[in-house]
This record gives C-alpha cells, sequence and structure tokens, in this order.
C-alpha cells in the first residue's frame, strides 16, 4: 500500500456519526429485518443446549446456558417490540408535538382492560347478550382489538378535549390526575377488573378468520403477531410524522404562536396528535396483556406513564427510532437486575427505585437520549465537512481567478 | 343533603371527617402552589415527600425518642423535627439536582421529570431502608380521648388538632405570603416569572428557601396524618392526585383557591358515602340498585369528575387567575 | 372601500387602559405607518387587529366583516398576517420550512397521507418568497443561526407565504442598523399594492419616506392623522414628542 494514500483516519466521534448516518437511513429497515429473525435466533440458541447435552458435551452446554441468561428471551423481545410501538406513539407527543402528557397509562391500560374484559366476560352466562357471544366466538381476537382501538380513540379524544385548555406542564399535571381516575375506577370496579389482583382468567385468545391462537402457550407466535401489529402502526406513524400534518406538529412545537398566527388551528392540531398518540398507546396496551393473558392493574398506573417517558427520553425524544433504543435498554436491563443481578446483591430487587433514580439521572445529564445525543454529533460532523468542502471550493475558485488574472495578463 | 336514613350525627360526623381530610388537602395543596408560583415547576414528588416525612417521624419518634421518653414525647419531637429535617432535605435536593436544570433548554419539562421521577424512586426507596411493608403508628396516648361523644358522633382530640393546627399553619403562610418580602416575591413570581429574575434579588438562596418550606409543609402534612392511618410507602400516591385536584379546582397563582378548594373537596368526599343511606334509590343500568358499597367506594372518583368539569367549565378554576397557568 | 376599519376599539388590562377608542380606516392598497412613544398601545393595537387578544369592547371589521371574536388562526385565512416587534419565527427549522410551514397554511393541516415534498406548488411558493427576501443561499441553515436582519426579513417572508391582504408590520427595522433600516423602507414600499401594509414604528423618521399616511397614537388614544408634511406640523404630536 502506498504509504501516501489517505487511510481511513475514523476518530471515535466520526464513526458515530457514520453509524448514526445509517441508522437514520436504514435504521428501520435494519430493525425490523432483525427483530423478524429473532426467535429463529433464540430457538436456536435453545435448540444448541440441548444438542450440547445430547452429544455430552456438558460442560460447554452449561457455559452456553449461562450465557443465555444475558441473552433476551422471545417473551422479554415481545415486551420491548410493544413498549416501542407505545414509544413511538408517546412520542408524537413529546418530541414533535413538544406535549409532555403523564396520562398515558390511562391509554395502555384502558386498551389492555377494553380487551380483557371482553376476553374474560363475553361468555355464556354473563350479562352479554347471545348475538354478541356467537359473534365473539367466531372471531375473538379481531373483534375486541377493533372495539380497543374504537375505546382507546374515543377515550383520548375525551381526554384530550377536557385537557386541551392547558398547556406546558400544566398540561401534564392534569393528565397525569385524570389519567388516575382509570386507576381508582379499576380498583372500584373490582366485580368487572379483578381489581388491584388483576384481571386474570382470559378466554378465546385467538384469530378467529384464520384460526391462529395467540397467548401465553406459545411465544413465538405472540411475538409475530405483535411484530406484524406493531409494525403496521410503527409505520404508519411514521408516515405521519413526515406528512404534511407531521411538520405542523414541528412548527407547533418549535413556536406554538407562530404557528396559530400561521392560520393554524393548533388546539385542533393538538386534540388530533393527543387522539392518535393515545389510540396506538390503547393497542400497544392491548397487545402487552395478549402474551401473560391477564391485564395486571400496574399497566393503568402512573408508573406506566413513568416507564414511557422514561423509555422515550432515554431513547431520544427527539428522534424517530429513540424509543426503540429506550425501550429494548430498558426492559433488557430490568430484566438483568431482577433475574441476574438480584442473585448478588438484594438491592436488585427494588427496580422502582432504580428506574426513578436513573430517570433522574438520564433527564439531569443526557437530557437529547442516546441517538439524540449521536444525531448532535452527526450534525456538528456534517457541518465541519460542508465547512471544510465550502473551504476547498472557495480556495480553488481563487486559484481559478488567479490564473484567468495570469492569462490575461 | 336528604336526611332520610341518615342520622343527623351522623351527617356531622362525615363533615368533620371531610373537614380534616380537607385541611390536609389545603395543606398539600399551598406548598404544591408556593413552589410552583416561585420556579414554575409542579412539584410530582410532593406525595413522595409527603410519605417520606411520615417515615421520617416513624424513626424519629418510635426508634429515637419513644423508648426514653414515652410515645407522648416521641411524637412531638417527631411534629417538631420532621418539618426541620425535610427543609434540609429540601434546600440540599435542590441545591445538588433541580439547580442543575436552571436555564437549561426545556428547564420546566426537566423540572417536572424530575420531580416525576423522585415520585417513582421515593416509594421503592423507602421500602429498601423501612422494608416493604407499612409501619404501625398510634395515636400518641394525650390524644386518645373524644372531646364530643354522642351516639355515632365522635370529636376526636387528634382529629381536632390536625384542623387547628393546620388553620394556624394556613394563618402562618398567609402572613408569610402578604406581609413578607420573600412572600412579595413568590406573589410576583406568580405573577411573572421573569419579573423576579429582573428584580436582580439573590434569586437562588430565594427558590432554595422556597422550595425547602414546601418540602418541609408536605412531610409535616405527612408525620400529622401518620397517626390517623398506618404509614405506607404508597401513601402519597393518592393524596398527590388529589392534591392536584384540590389546585385545578381551586385555580393555581391564588392564596384562597386551594384553601377553599379544599375544603369544598374534602366535604364532597366525606359525604358521598351518605347518598348510599339516603331514602334515594339510584339504579345502574341493569336494573340493579346501586347500594351504600358502592358509595363508600365512590368518593374517590367523584374529585375526579369535578376536577373534568371544572376543566372544562372554568379552566383556571374557582378562584384561578385568568389565562396564567394554561 | 377600507380593507380594515375599527370602530371604538379599546383594550384595558385591569386598571390599565392600553388602547382606548381608537376609529382607524385603512383601504385597500395604501402603505400606512403608526407612530407613537413608547407605551401608545400600538402593539396591543396590532395585536388585536390580528386576534392574538380580543378587545374589550369595539369592533374590528375586516374586508366588510366584524372579526372582533374571531380567534387568530382564521384571521389569518381571511387575509391578516403579521410580523412581531420580538423575531418570532421556528429557530430550529431551516429557512426553508419556516417559509413551507406557513405556505402550507393555505392549503392542507390534516394531510396525513403524503409527503411535504410531494406538493410542488408548495416548495416553488417558498423558493419564490426565499427569493424575494433575499435569502435563497441560507435555504437550508437553522433560522435560528441566521444574522439579525435576515430573521427580519425571514419572518416578512413568513408572513408573505400566507398570501395576506392586510400586512401587519411591528416595528420591522427594530435592531437594524442604518443601511439595513433603509434598505428594509424600499423592501416594504416593495411590497405594497396590491398588499395593504400597516407598519407601527416608534422611530418616525424610518417611515417618513414610504409612508401614504401616517397615525399617531398617545396614551392609547388617537391623536392625529395625515400625511407627513400634516403630521409634522401638527402642534400636539410636536408637543408629544418633544415632551419625551
Amino acid at each position: 500500500m502506498d504509504a501516501a494514500a489517505p487511510k481511513n483516519r475514523f476518530t471515535p466521534r466520526e464513526f458515530w456519526a457514520w453509524i448514526s448516518e445509517v441508522f437514520d437511513n436504514y435504521g428501520i429497515l435494519i430493525l425490523a429485518g432483525l427483530l423478524l429473525v429473532y426467535p429463529f435466533f433464540f430457538s436456536a440458541l435453545n435448540d444448541s443446549i440441548i444438542w450440547l447435552e445430547d452429544n455430552d458435551w456438558e460442560a460447554t452446554a452449561e457455559v452456553v446456558a449461562e450465557v443465555r441468561g444475558f441473552v433476551p428471551s422471545t417473551p422479554l423481545m415481545i415486551q420491548i417490540l410493544i413498549y416501542t410501538l407505545f414509544g413511538v406513539a408517546f412520542n408524537i407527543l413529546l418530541g414533535n408535538t413538544g406535549m409532555l402528557s403523564l396520562g398515558h397509562c390511562a391509554f395502555f391500560g384502558v386498551g389492555g382492560y377494553t380487551v380483557g374484559i371482553m376476553h374474560a366476560w363475553i361468555k355464556p352466562g354473563t350479562y352479554a347478550p347471545d348475538w354478541m357471544v356467537n359473534a365473539f366466538k367466531v372471531l375473538p381476537l379481531e373483534i375486541s382489538l377493533i372495539t380497543c382501538i374504537i375505546v382507546s380513540t374515543f377515550v383520548a379524544w375525551l381526554i384530550g378535549t377536557i385537557c386541551s385548555t392547558k398547556r406546558g406542564v400544566y398540561f401534564a399535571m392534569v393528565t397525569l390526575s385524570i389519567s388516575m381516575i382509570f386507576y381508582y375506577s379499576a380498583q372500584t370496579f373490582d366485580d368487572l377488573t379483578g381489581g388491584t389482583d388483576g384481571l386474570g382468567g382470559l378466554e378465546n385468545m385467538r384469530l378467529g378468520s384464520i384460526g391462529l391462537r395467540v397467548g401465553i402457550m406459545d411465544a413465538n407466535i405472540t411475538y409475530y403477531f405483535v411484530y406484524i401489529l406493531s409494525v403496521v402502526f410503527i409505520a404508519a406513524i411514521w408516515q405521519v410524522l413526515r406528512s404534511p400534518f407531521g411538520h405542523v406538529l414541528r412548527a407547533v412545537r418549535e413556536n406554538e404562536n407562530r404557528a396559530r398566527i400561521c392560520g393554524y388551528n393548533v388546539a385542533k392540531v393538538r386534540l388530533m396528535a393527543f387522539t392518535m398518540s393515545g389510540a396506538v398507546s390503547g393497542v400497544a396496551g392491548a397487545l402487552a396483556i395478549i402474551y401473560g393473558e391477564t391485564v395486571p392493574i400496574e399497566n393503568i398506573h402512573f408508573i406506566t406513564s413513568g416507564q414511557i417517558v422514561i423509555i422515550t427520553l432515554f431513547g431520544g425524544a427527539g428522534t424517530f427510532l429513540g424509543p426503540a433504543v429506550g425501550s429494548f435498554i430498558y426492559w433488557y436491563l430490568r430484566q438483568l437486575m431482577s433475574v441476574e443481578f438480584v442473585k448478588y446483591l438484594a438491592i436488585f430487587q427494588y427496580w422502582e427505585a432504580w428506574v426513578g433514580g436513573i430517570f433522574v439521572l438520564i433527564v439531569l445529564f443526557v437530557p437529547s437520549g442516546i441517538l439524540g445525543t449521536i444525531r448532535n454529533m452527526t450534525l456538528e460532523y456534517r457541518e465541519k465537512k460542508l465547512l471544510n468542502r465550502k473551504a476547498v471550493a472557495e480556495a480553488l475558485a481563487k486559484n481559478a481567478d488567479d490564473e484567468t488574472a495570469a492569462d490575461t495578463e | 343533603m336528604a336526611a332520610g336514613g341518615v342520622e343527623f350525627s351522623e351527617f356531622v360526623q362525615h363533615l368533620f371527617l371531610g373537614l380534616v381530610q380537607g385541611s390536609f388537602w389545603v395543606l398539600l395543596a399551598l406548598g404544591l402552589s408556593i413552589i410552583f408560583g416561585l420556579m414554575g415547576i409542579i412539584n410530582f414528588g410532593h406525595g413522595a415527600f409527603y410519605m417520606l416525612g411520615a417515615y421520617v417521624g416513624f424513626t424519629v419518634s418510635d426508634l429515637i425518642f419513644s423508648p426514653f421518653l414515652g410515645p407522648n414525647a416521641g411524637f412531638i419531637v417527631a411534629l417538631a423535627s420532621v418539618p426541620i429535617v425535610m427543609f434540609a432535605l429540601g434546600m440540599v435536593f435542590e441545591r445538588y439536582v433541580i439547580s442543575r436544570i436552571y436555564n437549561t433548554e426545556n428547564e420546566r419539562f426537566s423540572g417536572v421529570l424530575i420531580m416525576f421521577g423522585m415520585s417513582i424512586f421515593l416509594p421503592d426507596f423507602v421500602r429498601l431502608l423501612w422494608g416493604r411493608p407499612g409501619k404501625p403508628f398510634n395515636i400518641p396516648p394525650m390524644f386518645q380521648f373524644s372531646l364530643f361523644k354522642t351516639g355515632t358522633l365522635d370529636i376526636t382530640a387528634y382529629r381536632s388538632f390536625t384542623i387547628i393546627t393546620a388553620a394556624i399553619l394556613v394563618a402562618l403562610l398567609w402572613v408569610l405570603i402578604y406581609k413578607t418580602n420573600l412572600g412579595m416575591m413568590i406573589r410576583a413570581g406568580t405573577n411573572n416569572n421573569t419579573m423576579v429574575k429582573v428584580l436582580g434579588i439573590n434569586v437562588s438562596r430565594i427558590w432554595r428557601l422556597t422550595f425547602g418550606l414546601g418540602i418541609a409543609l408536605a412531610g409535616f402534612s405527612g408525620v400529622m396524618i401518620a397517626p390517623l392511618f398506618a404509614v405506607d410507602a404508597t401513601m402519597g400516591e393518592l393524596i398527590l392526585v388529589q392534591t392536584f385536584i384540590v389546585v385545578v379546582v381551586g385555580g393555581m397563582g391564588s392564596f384562597i383557591g386551594p384553601v377553599i378548594g379544599g375544603l369544598i373537596l374534602g366535604q364532597l368526599w366525606a359525604l358521598t358515602p351518605l347518598v348510599g343511606r339516603t331514602q334515594y334509590v339510584v339504579q345502574n343500568w341493569t336494573g340493579t340498585v346501586i347500594g351504600p358499597d358502592f358509595w363508600e367506594k365512590a368518593s374517590d372518583i367523584l374529585l375526579f369528575i369535578v376536577m373534568a368539569v371544572i376543566l372544562l367549565l372554568r379552566p383556571r378554576g374557582l378562584f384561578g387567575q385568568e389565562g396564567a397557568f394554561d | 372601500m377600507p380593507i380594515l376599519e375599527t370602530k371604538s376599539l379599546s383594550k384595558h388590562f385591569d386598571a390599565l387602559v392600553a388602547v382606548d377608542s381608537v376609529d382607524y380606516s385603512v383601504d385597500s392598497g395604501e402603505l400606512r405607518s403608526i407612530i407613537g412613544p413608547n407605551g401608545a398601545g400600538k402593539t396591543t393595537f396590532f395585536n388585536m387587529i390580528a386576534g392574538d387578544l380580543l378587545p374589550t369592547s369595539g369592533q374590528v371589521i375586516f374586508d366588510g366583516a366584524d372579526v372582533s371574536e374571531v380567534p387568530a388562526h382564521e384571521r389569518s385565512h381571511l387575509g391578516i398576517g403579521r410580523t412581531y416587534q420580538i423575531t418570532n419565527i421556528f429557530p430550529k427549522l431551516s429557512v426553508l420550512e419556516n417559509i413551507r410551514i406557513a405556505a402550507q397554511s393555505r392549503k392542507m393541516t390534516f394531510n396525513l397521507w403524503s409527503t411535504v415534498p410531494s406538493h410542488k406548488e408548495l416548495v416553488e411558493k417558498s423558493d419564490q418568497i426565499l427569493e424575494r427576501i433575499n435569502l435563497t443561499e441560507k435555504r437550508d441553515e437553522l433560522a435560528g443561526t441566521l444574522a439579525h436582519g435576515e430573521q427580519r426579513y425571514l419572518e416578512i417572508g413568513i408572513a408573505l407565504a400566507t398570501d395576506p391582504k392586510l400586512l401587519l408590520l411591528d416595528e420591522p427595522t427594530a435592531g437594524m442598523s442604518p443601511e439595513e433600516t433603509i434598505q428594509t423602507g424600499e423592501f416594504i414600499k416593495g411590497l405594497a399594492d396590491p398588499l395593504t401594509v400597516v407598519l407601527v414604528e416608534h422611530d418616525m423618521e424610518v417611515v417618513l419616506g414610504i409612508s401614504d399616511k401616517i397615525t399617531v397614537l398617545h396614551n392609547g388614544a388617537f391623536l392625529a392623522e395625515g400625511t407627513v408634511e400634516e403630521v409634522r406640523a401638527n402642534a400636539e404630536v410636536q408637543r408629544v414628542y418633544l415632551r419625551e
């Protein structure tokens, strides 16, 4: 190799900038591809342990099994997918419209309870009329999911209307308060919702139209069910955010007053964003109860709102894929803490304390989140490259001028 | 309230209980208002600090003083020391955590998020230190008697004590806010946050004091309510939301708002269970009579409905300033 | 026919009377100025015309219709565009996006299924306006990084992109150097007719050369109106300005 040839001199910063550029452009596809094959990977890992044991490689099998403890399992990936969807929906507000809602647990919970209540109570011998029972027998999950979308859209619209007179931190306070009405209702009407024990005994978790049984029986099938729905809704949100409406959202975030004077009905835009965000959050909530086949009351508690804020902030509120990164790190860490770390230190069983503490640290020290920080680096890097290019171009132009000047003389 | 199946004494008893509950809401809502008024931060950790105050009070009284000086002295020392401890804690917290976000981008969101993080952190942290089960906290012997007792009416000494203490505190706060320089700045901040900055006063110290004061109020309320209920890590959750409701209904940015709002909502909350025992029969959509059980539990939900109605019909709250906090 | 009329328009903030019963009328295509000392109520008057504030009493009549109670965003659609005394742009969006978002408001708000670049007419219109305000070269830079004068121009561009019939400019030359001020004056003169332009200015000299008519407000109330010479000769006006 020629010594004078410029080597590939990537500083770490430039390396990250490059990664981020690739991620910006192809991140969604890369992520979707990786997630598509993930269950195969995890099954292969499981199978390899069995194969090693069968072939008397016990020591190796033990090592691999130990390693598997640090690899996210398929059920954990289901959780990560769901919270990615939830986070992307939440980010319509926080990252794009600049609204801080601390009441998203309401939609998450209402979505879950809608599906849960339908699967628990639509059966012979309850208040449900016969036609409903019969229809539900045929297409159970289809009906409950569509109902869930309708209900959560309505709830989001209703809460949005009530809170629409408020802005900024006051909006956060009002949404939190309003969301807790659902928590206390779930506690109060425990005949229907199972109260603090959560709602169990869900039946008929299957897609009648294609005869697919999802739920706790098969993590892989549930994974792909969740995967497809998440991808569809995330893609829809992606389109909305790049549409003219998405630009209006960012205009409202940047300068509400200017957006209004430009002729946008800001209140309506905010309500629309809130409703969309809430509706998709409801779907995420419905998906969240499908694998476990129970509705834990924690889903509707404001700690769930806290989780989604932390996931979005940690990943990067201003970025589209931030919630995916945040969701992965959050759930992976939480799993490690409560399963692996806790073996060595009892302190790790107090995960809420960890969540809260890390939350505060993130707000203080990485306010733009992981992807946000990387993106800022990229912008700096691009700026520098642009300036360099400009300088070179100017120098060349100057040279050319000089030469022509010399020629004419 | 038509007192069909309800005895008059029972009605008065509920009024009394409502007054007790309302007093606590007033105290917490005022603490919240003061911090918000000056710093523009809604303290989502208010309930958590209230809970922490109760635990600190428990430790001071049960582990330190009661064994040596008896339960009365233990309680009194707890009541006196918790505000001081919490005041110091609040100042330290403001100095080393909250002050970091001043003048950063989105400082208000950051402030809210930090306090929200604390409201998730503190309950579990308390479980870590004090264990998962709640702690019993007895009414000190000197308050274990009734001022007035007939039939179902029982005006207990301790509850009366909390009402009187709360009233004194509210009066002191009124003096602080309307008669002192600090209060002038809090009010100025309520009207116009930048104005206080422009005045060129040592703002950071004022903010630290104010934050400490709000936290001290929360902690004091916590230790005062402890003998009425057991001390528990989740005790701050419901009351935080209720405090928010009081502030929304009463109106932020006024002194009278949280006071009146707290008292009205306290009565509403206490009287709702009586509805189930009046002669009026309420049915649900399936025709089943909604019994007393339901009304016992409906109090909490009714508060939310009141808030929603207020937000829709009068967004600034009963006594709030127009347009100041939307 | 006047395009804008106010009838005894007043605004009170508690005890303070910011604008006191002002009757005002602008004909289509005129370039008008409102001047007055600090605190004369000029900005409040503008805010009521554009809809940022609702009047305490009185009427705003735009294009023959009473718009006193119409919200600000609808007035923008009726054809009132404005700029602010303190630059009011989208600082973290690019220059092009600033203009485009304003142009887009005429076409669509709740369009969820297309992409912005696919609307060619938006891009063309934005480019034209960028050309007009001389910022074509900086179209991809963040608006917040522009020089002060350029930001003032950008804000006028945003207002122009909403196709206003009436353009309200609140101290457009605030913070500009003397050369820039003269240049801006020329630029504004070029905007008038078919556009109707109303300027608020603190400094009388800026507007002398370009305005058809000048209105003087003092303490929220109407003081004088007329051509440059008439206003200059007005004894009341001289008294107010000399006392300043």
